[in-house]
Parts: structure tokens; C-alpha cells; sequence
């Protein structure tokens, strides 16, 4: 009991409270972020590519740190708190299936894998590229009306294309039915708008994280530096950007800019975080040179000049979770080439970046490109 | 010479000043339209949405302000506005318009209504007379239409007295797409209602707050099934029925499911909705 109380009260579990998906609500300035977003779009219309000197100058002093320092710097995220409140909060006996909704960079597979290590639940794997091609559910011929399983994404199991809803839906059915037996399945929040849309999901618990303010978020960041790390600055104030033991709160205007960018999700601030950090350039040898926080989020803009099949192929990258460029083929209504195209000029533009060998949307592009995709009405998730 | 001094009365004389002001009101008129139509054009056509087209259908009522504006200011320098003279005036014009102008005003007075009513504006796709397109400028006289074969139509406003105006978006995003298939009789009904249906859930094109509707007429010579359903633009009605056209056949080909062999007499053309 002690221990629970202690795990409830530090950062890391702060921010793992579970909601309903409809009672999620982002934190606040979100909708500021999504005109500060249109009015700079606005504004390079206007008067071309914008921030071109202003850009230069900062990455004339300060340069991006590798891969391998921002690893010495700064620690995994953990995602077993996120996978603890899951636990909490899962009733099999009551509800046959149990949705974990989270947005890109959410944690969900990795929050249902330890879940599903923990509860002693059989672990369904994705299916093969020709399975899924063919839109073949022989994985789960295995369970039955006794069975415990978990689904750590379900964004894995089905494309966009008639076989592959076909097999879904009679997939969830089946599991919503309880002939299944229980299970768990984690998703992510684009797939699971379009199974709402096209499957239909009522009756099952679909659960997600609280959005984060910008305090919050700050107890968590400090959490992630290791000891290794260099004293963090924000380029804005030049003062510490997070709060610290002797009471400092840091840059908390910074902070609830970020949260609010990120729309209260903590995958997608954590990654934004990294991307913006930027250390001195070579010719700077002190050993006691600060980290410096530059908010990269007004810069990661998609061009103005985006078509309609760049839109098409990232939403579909945005439905699936990321994919491989075989499976994108297979569901745009456009020729291998012309997909292909896009997604490496996305890429060159690093509106997309690689994962897993998926092409996937990058966090800091994330947040424009879905405010994008909604006003010019695609399917957006509820996040 | 008493009748020419009686006409000369109706015009005020026209020295320099007034002629550099009409000149003025005419330069700045014919300006303010260009900018206003070019602008008003260029600022909708990177606009989305419901935005995009409410910016079109600034585009017909701004200039008529302007040419009213335009006019309420010229004529009291060419005419002497009493009452004689607004009634010798307008009997002419109305000999002038009964006897040789009746379409031509005609066509200028339903452009007027059309600003006001907006039985179409640029953005909409209509059909008027057998031509469908998009209109792209709604003039003074005539409605110029853009055909998905990009060919440029005008088409008088006078239509609007006489002939339906069929209005597919009518100034907003929701555009239905028809697609359809002629089946023969022999196959399940209902799998092929079902997987219609999924081939537009699946189509990257599809607009979810809109239904979704599988259509199934029974026909002598088969079944006849359309796929009601609507894109997320409006521009987008062709490539959206064309990947519902595409994956149908191939799912109902999967199937074993043969088409329809139509008679000549039921065998009609393409046409982008039924």
C-alpha cells in the first residue's frame, strides 16, 4: 500500500492516469498553438520561406546532438507506469475487450507488453505481409472462449483495404462477443478512429493517458536527464528550462508551450524534447557547456505546396501506425511510384522520419500535419 | 432646334473637370474590379473547405457593388437628374431594349438575381442545359463553366428564368459520388451490398461524416448497384469514383461475379451520377 501511494505520488506516474477516450481533453493554449501554426503558415504565403536568417543564426553557434550523446544525456522512457495504471483500471472478467488508445509515440505496444507479462496473457503477433495482404486472421485461431490474450497494436493486424476490414471487423466481433475469451488490445488512436468509423466499437472500454500540463511535463523531463547530462538551459530565458530540487519551476511558459504543441501527450513531448535539444558547436571546448532547449515546433511546418498525395500518403501512414513502402502501395489509390515519391520527398523534407523500417509521421511535424488533415476534412483521431 | 435644345437639357455639360472625373470613377472602377476579382480568386483557391468557397461567393456580389457605386456616381454627372429627364431617358432605353437588347438585358438582370439568390457561385459544380462543370467565374452576361473535359462553356444567365439548375455542392464541401456496377442476376445480394460497402470504407477518399449508401435495383437483364457516397473535396468526385469503380471489379471479380450484358436499348454512357 505504502509502495502504491509512493508510486502514485512521483512524476513518473503522474502523467499515466487513464481516462475514457471521450473525457480526454487537451491541455490548455492548444488551440493558441493551432493559430500561432495557421498565422505562420499564413505569413510564408505571404512573404516566402520565413525564419530562413533567424534559423541561421541559432544553428550558426548551436548544432543538433547525435544519437549516441543524446543516449549518454538522457534515459529510456519507462513504460511500465503507463502499463501499471492499465493494470489498475482492467476489468477482464467484466468486459471481454479492452482498448489502450494512445496517439503516435504513445507507448502502447510497449505499455500492453509488459501488461501482458505481468497478468500472464497470451501475446498475439502481428501477422505476415502476405497475411495481411490477404487480409488472413490465422492468428487467432488459436484462442477460444477461455483465452487470456493481449494485442500490444492493433495497427499491425489490418491495411486499409477490403479484405483487411473484412477480417477485422470479424475479428473484433468475435472478440466483443466474449467467444474469444478476454483480452486487451492496444491501438493506436488513428487506427482506432477509423475502426470506429468503419468496424464500429461500441461497448468496449477504450482507455488513455491524461493529457499533461506544462508543469507536469517538467517532472517528468527532469526525471528522463541522467546524471551525465549538462546543466539544461532554455534559449528564451537562458535559466534553467526545468524545475529542480531547491523549488526552481524552469521555463514553465516554455514548458506548457510544448505540452500544449504536443496536445498534452507525453510519447509525442519526449521526442519533441530531443529534437530540440542543441548543444555548442566543436570549437567550443569547455567542459561545462549547457544543453540548450530551442522550441523547434514553429519551424516543423508542412510546405505550403502540399497536394493531395502527399495528404493521402500521410494519412495513411497516420492510420496504420507507419508503413512499409510494399503496404503503403497496397492501400493508396495512386501508382507505386507516385507513392513512393512521396514518401521520399516527405522524408527529405523530414516530415517523416523511419522507425522499424516503417516510414511514420516525426513527432515534431505530428501536430501540424493532423491540424492539416482536419481542415481539409480527413479523419482525424480524438486526441 | 427647340427639340435638340430640349435634349441637350438631359445631359449636363460636360467640361474638363467632369470629364477627368468620369474618367477617374471609370479607372478606378475597372481597377477595383480586377484586383477584387484576381484577388478574391487567388485567396480562394489556396483556401479549403467551407472557406473556400464563401470567399468565391464574395467574388460576383463585389463587383456588383462596385459597378452600382460606379454608376450612382457617374450618372448625375452626365444627366440632370429631374424628373423629365429620368422619364424621356428611360423611354428611350425601353424602346432600345424591347426592340434589340431584350436577351441581352435580360441575361444582365438574372445576373444580378443570380448575385443575389446564388442559385450557383465559383466553386459549385452545376449542370445546366446537359453541361455539367465547375463554375469558375460568374460574369455580368454569362456563367463560365470548366467541363471535366476542361473545356470552357458560357452559358447565359437568362437560363436561369427557364431552365433547372442543378446544383451538386451548392457553395459547400458535400458532393455525392455515384459509382455503378451491372451485375448479372445470379449472385448473393447481400455479400455484394457488403462488400460494396467496405470498398468505400476503405477508399482513401471517403468522407466518414457523410453515409454511406449501397443501392440495389433489380433490372430485367440483371441487378443494377450504385455506391452512393461522398469525397472529402469536391474536386476530388473523379479519382474518388474511379478507386471505387476500380476496387469493386477486382473484389467482385475475386468473387466469380460476372457482369451484366446489357441490352442496347439499356445501355447507356458514363455519366458521373445517375
Amino acid at each position: 500500500m505504502a509502495e502504491c501511494a509512493a508510486m502514485n505520488s512521483s512524476p513518473q506516474s503522474a502523467g499515466r492516469e487513464l481516462l475514457l477516450l471521450a473525457d480526454f481533453t487537451p491541455p490548455e493554449l492548444t488551440q493558441v498553438s493551432q493559430w500561432q501554426r495557421s498565422w505562420r503558415t499564413a505569413g510564408r504565403w505571404l512573404s516566402g520561406r520565413e525564419g530562413t536568417k533567424a534559423r541561421s543564426a541559432r544553428e550558426k553557434t548551436l548544432g543538433q546532438p547525435g544519437v549516441d550523446r543524446l543516449a549518454h544525456w538522457l534515459l529510456p522512457v519507462d513504460w511500465t507506469p503507463l502499463a501499471r495504471a492499465l493494470q489498475r483500471k482492467l476489468d477482464l472478467a467484466a468486459h471481454p475487450v479492452t482498448f489502450l488508445i494512445t496517439p503516435p509515440y504513445g507507448g502502447h505496444a510497449q505499455a500492453i507488453d509488459i501488461l501482458a507479462d505481468a497478468e500472464g496473457l497470451t501475446r498475439l503477433a502481428a501477422p505476415s505481409k502476405t497475411a495481411l495482404f490477404n487480409g488472413e486472421m490465422t492468428w487467432m485461431r488459436s484462442l477460444s472462449a477461455h483465452s487470456r490474450w493481449a494485442i500490444p497494436a492493433l495497427e499491425r493486424h489490418f491495411l486499409r483495404c477490403v479484405d483487411g476490414l473484412q477480417s477485422v471487423r470479424d475479428f473484433l466481433e468475435r472478440a466483443q462477443s466474449g467467444t474469444l475469451g478476454s483480452g486487451v488490445i492496444g491501438c493506436d488512436s488513428w487506427s482506432y478512429a477509423y475502426l470506429q468509423q468503419a468496424v464500429g466499437l461500441e461497448g468496449a472500454p477504450a482507455l488513455t493517458p491524461q493529457a499533461l500540463d506544462g508543469e507536469t511535463l517538467g517532472d517528468l523531463l527532469a526525471t528522463q536527464l541522467s546524471p551525465h547530462c549538462p546543466t539544461l538551459l532554455s534559449s528564451r530565458t537562458r535559466e534553467p528550462l526545468l524545475p529542480d530540487a531547491s523549488g526552481g519551476r524552469g521555463d514553465a511558459r516554455a514548458l506548457q508551450r510544448l505540452a500544449a504543441s504536443c496536445r498534452g501527450h507525453w510519447g509525442l513531448a519526449w521526442q519533441s524534447f530531443q529534437a530540440s535539444l542543441r548543444e555548442p558547436g566543436a570549437d567550443d571546448d569547455q567542459a561545462d557547456t549547457p544543453l540548450w532547449y530551442v522550441p523547434m515546433q514553429g519551424d516543423a511546418a508542412l510546405p505550403a505546396d502540399v497536394d493531395d498525395t502527399l495528404l493521402l500518403v500521410l494519412h495513411a501512414l497516420l492510420l496504420h501506425g507507419g508503413l512499409d513502402d510494399e503496404s503503403l502501395c497496397q492501400v493508396l489509390p495512386v501508382s507505386r511510384h507516385e507513392a513512393i515519391q512521396a514518401r521520399l520527398g516527405l522524408t527529405r523534407r523530414g516530415v517523416l522520419c523511419e522507425g522499424e523500417r516503417r516510414g511514420k509521421v516525426a513527432a515534431l511535424y505530428y501536430t501540424g500535419v493532423r491540424q492539416r488533415l482536419a481542415a481539409r476534412y480527413y479523419l482525424v483521431d480524438a486526441l | 432646334m427647340g427639340d435638340t435644345e430640349q435634349y441637350t437639357k438631359l445631359f449636363n455639360d460636360l467640361d474638363s473637370e467632369a470629364l477627368i472625373t468620369l474618367g477617374v470613377v471609370l479607372g478606378a472602377t475597372v481597377l477595383l474590379i480586377i484586383l477584387s476579382q484576381h484577388g478574391l480568386n487567388w485567396l480562394a483557391n489556396r483556401l479549403h473547405g467551407q472557406a473556400r468557397f464563401r470567399t468565391f461567393a464574395l467574388v460576383p456580389v463585389t463587383r456588383l457593388i462596385i459597378q452600382l457605386a460606379a454608376l450612382v456616381i457617374s450618372v448625375p454627372i452626365i444627366i440632370e437628374p429631374s424628373l423629365g429627364n429620368m422619364v424621356a431617358l428611360l423611354g428611350v432605353a425601353g424602346l432600345a431594349i424591347g426592340f434589340a437588347l431584350k436577351d441581352y438585358v435580360s441575361s444582365l438582370i438574372a445576373g444580378v438575381v443570380s448575385a443575389v439568390e446564388l442559385p450557383y457561385r465559383p466553386g459549385d459544380w452545376v449542370e445546366i442545359d446537359g453541361v455539367y462543370g465547375e463554375v469558375k467565374h460568374v460574369g455580368l452576361r454569362t456563367v463560365e463553366v470548366i467541363t471535366p473535359d476542361d473545356d470552357r462553356v458560357a452559358i447565359p444567365h437568362l437560363k436561369l428564368w427557364d431552365s433547372a439548375i442543378h446544383n451538386a455542392n451548392n457553395g459547400g464541401v458535400s458532393l455525392q459520388c455515384v459509382a455503378s456496377f451491372y451485375l448479372h442476376p445470379e449472385h448473393e445480394a447481400g455479400w455484394v451490398r457488403t462488400a460494396l460497402r467496405d470498398v468505400a470504407l476503405t477508399s482513401a477518399y471517403l468522407r466518414f461524416e457523410k453515409p454511406i449508401v449501397v443501392v440495389a435495383e433489380e433490372q430485367p437483364w440483371g441487378t443494377h448497384y450504385r455506391i452512393r457516397a461522398y469525397p472529402m473535396d469536391p474536386r476530388q468526385q473523379f479519382v474518388f469514383i474511379t478507386d471505387l469503380t476500380v476496387r469493386s471489379k477486382a473484389v467482385l471479380s475475386a468473387a466469380g461475379i460476372r457482369p451484366a450484358l446489357l441490352p442496347p436499348d439499356a445501355a447507356m454512357p458514363a455519366r458521373h451520377r445517375d
